[in-house]
């Protein structure tokens, strides 16, 4: 039989492996978006979501 | 940009609207810099921003420091671009699954809503098919998290067992391992705790932690609920 826990952290990961959102890199923008940093995983997730993407393509200040 | 982006109005339109992809520029991938080199030939001022489609298709962008309006006005372009229209093939592809999410729906079969909904994430493209799509499974989800949340309540009061684990498992199979399937499997070891803990309970001097302990496993889900004493939920007396 399987734990609980365990089956529910096998669906965070399955998670965490097709979307995985995370803060941009150089600054906070108070949880504005949610941050992809290859094009691939933000097609995937804008796909999923069905939104758009946004593009900050610049540097660290 | 991260003021911008943190302060209303902006922050919550563009949460709702995209999804964001961080480039740095100093070390961008090929296809990101060819789109925004592209897309914005003359640029020259850091940052550039643009709006994609969910597919990568390049919709509208800026380049040097946006300001609420002018990110605003972006956002506003991007949102009446035609390319964000689902193309006839897709409308077509949609017609089927939009029609058996909708009789699935009459008759409750969330299976089927579900399944109707995946098949639509196949595609992009906005078209009434999608939105009917789209609405359906949020019906079938409301009712799995309201259903589960039911089950913690009529449980943590004191309710029969087998008939609430039937509900949970009723769950897991219109749900399968959808993230509420995985809760109703949690669900359905966290009753099958409980009885336990009633019967134990039944008997004299049960352990004081047995509560506690057997809602240990289950910490961070909802079904930590059916372990709190009676005592000690809100609005119980002590007497």
């Amino acid at each position: 039989m399987q734990h609980p826990r365990i089956a529910l952290g096998l669906a965070l990961g399955l998670l965490a492996t097709t979307s995985p959102a995370q803060k941009h890199p150089h600054f906070d923008d108070g949880g504005a978006l949610q941050w992809q940093t290859t094009l691939a995983a933000a097609k995937e997730a804008a796909k999923k979501a069905d939104k758009l993407i946004f593009v900050e393509y610049g540097r660290a200040a | 940009m991260q003021r911008v982006l943190s302060a209303p109005p902006v922050k919550e339109r563009i949460g709702a609207l995209a999804v964001g992809l961080a480039a740095d520029c100093d070390n961008a991938e090929g296809g990101v810099e060819s789109l925004m080199r592209d897309g914005l030939p003359d640029a020259s001022t850091l940052p550039f921003v643009a709006l994609l489609t969910p597919t990568g298709q390049w919709i509208c962008g800026a380049s040097g420091y946006q300001d609420s309006g002018q990110l605003m006005a972006l956002l506003a372009t991007a949102e009446k671009s035609p390319l964000l229209e689902a193309t006839p093939a897709v409308r077509k592809a949609l017609e089927k699954p939009a029609a058996a999410a909708a009789a699935a729906l009459a008759k409750s079969d969330w299976k089927a809503v579900l399944a109707a909904a995946r098949e639509a994430a196949k595609s992009t493209g906005r078209c009434p098919e999608r939105t009917a799509l789209a609405d359906a499974e949020k019906k079938a989800r409301e009712w799995a998290a309201t259903e589960l949340d039911a089950i913690v309540q009529a449980a943590a009061s004191g309710g029969e067992l087998p008939p609430l684990r039937k509900r949970v498992a009723l769950v897991k199979q219109h749900f399968g391992n959808e993230p509420e399937g995985v809760d109703a499997d949690a669900g359905a070891k966290a009753l099958q705790r409980l009885q336990v803990v009633r019967e134990v309970e039944a008997a004299p001097n049960p352990a004081k932690d047995l509560r506690p302990r057997s809602a240990e496993p289950f910490k961070g889900t909802r079904w930590t609920a059916l372990f709190v004493p009676a005592a000690a939920k809100p609005g119980k007396s002590d007497k």
